[in-house]
């Protein structure tokens, strides 16, 4: 799709895959590399200092990327990672910040494994992963725009309706397939967004970097969804809970 | 070569950069280290809402920089376009390196600032050098500068130079070329946001019909005709809210509300406070 996506699939293919990740961080990193990945440290020697130590864990890693996009110098991207022939298997969502030479400058990421089981009979990764209706980037973001900060900050479930189709498909593993099932979910666990730190889109995509609470925990998610005339009618989500600062290595999870 | 704002008032100092040239010289270059040693610190904890426009361009270091109510990080080869009528405050770093490049409004040709623009560009290693380069150059022809038609001429287009690299390298993929219809009606916005709150009377005259021009600022930015009026003019009050002390009333005129009521309602329906609220919100904008 482009050189920023294609610098992302290389450092994840050559770099995490195949092993490369000297030369795959020397080649698709710009200036600067910040990370956001809390164990990982900024720089390219944070990357390849982690990475030392996470390929010598992982001698088999059998990684494909599944979806992936380019909004103006972001790039999203979303890859299972079976690692060990199966011992585990991951999902990740991540968005990266590039440069004017396409280079990689800073690293956002989301990291779960797979349940073996979800409540729609979805998985993580299913569903379309064609990119389409091009001329609609803009209304679509603005429109998930509209949906996280007046529905999931704001509270005001009255517009859900408006926003997001009655059979939403859902591949959050814990929650099953419409409309009613999510916000039934959201209440169940006191779900509430509380800040959009980054929201990007390519045609019927769009990803959501947020902050919120489940339980009274704070999460970082990266929420994908997918737009169609106009609603909300599929949904894909990474989250993590956010750590104690003091085991970080870096600024944080955004 | 800087003058203030025309909003001359308690909250806000003079944004005049003292120099030795007089008004003649288009584009000056100042340092960081060597802009707070002649400022002073104090200068810098304030709001600023200078007339003419600034390129920052970071070489080393980190901070951060807000420009209109957003907080941009700053890292090295992260080159910030301050656009005139801008409101933005410092946060002073003083491991912090960094070119302000500094132009009058009659050096630079670059549009307004509005909603949904880039406030940053990220340079390559290769823009980075050019982007340096153009810096020294227009640091040389400053120290010669005689005030002659040709010398501001070379200013002008280094600068220009300069505009062109950070557009390159903000500019979003995927937006293509911008359509006339949405270029032609941000610059009707610029010109009489403060005389009508009609979508109308800013497309009369333009050539294309309401409908055509509203498709066009979705394209681009998501958003209606209409509801990019109102970002306009919502930014527009947050600026003098910010950065002045006239009254909830007296920028209520200034925008062109019949009413302070109507103004106060329509901005708890853009931003969910009233503009007193939003003002006492401010505290890093407070003098």
């Amino acid at each position: 799709m482009g050189q920023r996506l294609d610098n992302v699939t290389g450092l994840y293919l050559e770099g995490i895959r195949d092993g490369n990740y000297v030369d795959a961080i020397n080649n698709y990193a710009g200036q600067r590399y910040t990370q956001h990945s809390t164990p990982v440290r900024d720089g390219r020697e944070g990357f390849i200092e982690f990475f030392e130590d996470f390929t010598t864990r992982n001698p088999l890693r059998d990684i494909e990327i599944v979806r992936g996009f380019e909004d103006g110098h972001f790039v999203f991207i979303q890859a299972r990672q079976k690692l060990n022939n199966g011992e585990f298997t991951y999902v990740t969502a991540d968005i990266f910040d590039t440069d004017d030479d396409a280079k990689l400058i800073e690293h956002w990421d989301m990291i779960a494994e797979v349940e073996p089981t979800s409540v729609s009979g979805r998985t993580p990764f299913d569903g379309p992963t064609e990119v389409t209706d091009l001329d609609k980037t803009e209304v679509n973001k603005r429109l998930v725009f509209e949906y996280v900060t007046k529905v999931l900050i704001e509270g005001d479930r009255t517009l859900a309706a408006s926003f997001v189709h009655p059979d939403l498909a859902q591949h959050d593993s814990r929650i099953g397939d419409g409309r009613d099932a999510y916000f039934a979910f959201v209440d169940a666990h006191a779900v509430r967004y509380h800040q959009i730190h980054n929201l990007i889109g390519s045609g019927n995509f769009v990803a959501v970097l947020a902050a919120a609470d489940k339980d009274g925990i704070a999460q970082a998610l990266i929420d994908l969804y997918r737009v169609e005339n106009g609603l909300i009618v599929e949904h894909w989500v990474v989250s993590e809970e956010i750590t104690d600062p003091s085991t970080w290595v870096n600024s944080g999870k955004f | 070569m800087a003058t203030i704002d025309d909003e001359r008032d308690e909250t806000v100092l003079p944004v005049d950069f003292a120099s030795e040239h007089g008004h003649a010289l288009p584009v000056e270059v100042l340092d960081y280290t060597a802009l707070v040693e002649r400022m002073g610190p104090s200068y810098f904890e304030r709001a600023q809402r200078p007339s003419f426009d600034l390129m920052i361009v970071i070489r080393g270091g980190s901070g951060s920089h807000t420009v209109d109510f957003q907080t941009v990080a700053l890292h090295p080869g992260r080159v910030l376009f301050v656009r005139a009528g801008q409101v933005q405050q410092w946060h002073i770093q003083n491991d912090l390196s960094a070119s302000v490049v500094v132009a009058s409004p009659a050096a630079s040709q670059a549009a307004a600032w509005l909603p949904g623009d880039p406030t940053h560009a990220d340079l390559g290693e290769n823009s980075l050098v050019t982007a340096l380069d153009l810096v020294a150059a227009i640091e040389r022809e400053q120290q010669r500068f005689t005030a002659d038609e040709h010398s501001v001429t070379l200013l002008t287009a280094l600068f220009a130079a300069l505009v062109a690299l950070y557009q390159r390298a903000s500019s979003e993929p995927g937006r293509g070329a911008l359509p006339h219809a949405y270029l032609a009606f941000r610059a009707a916005l610029e010109r009489d946001l403060t005389l009508s709150r009609n979508v109308r009377d800013y497309v009369t005259g333009l050539g294309y019909s309401e409908r055509t021009v509203s498709r066009a600022c979705q394209t681009v930015t998501g958003l209606t005709a209409k509801a990019l009026l109102d970002e306009r003019l919502m930014l527009e009050a947050k600026r003098l809210l910010a950065h002045t002390d006239g009254t909830v009333a007296s920028i209520s005129t200034a925008l062109g509300f019949s009413e302070p009521t109507n103004f106060t309602k329509f901005f708890e329906r853009v931003i969910g406070t009233s503009p007193a609220e939003f003002r006492r919100g401010l505290v890093h904008f407070a003098p």
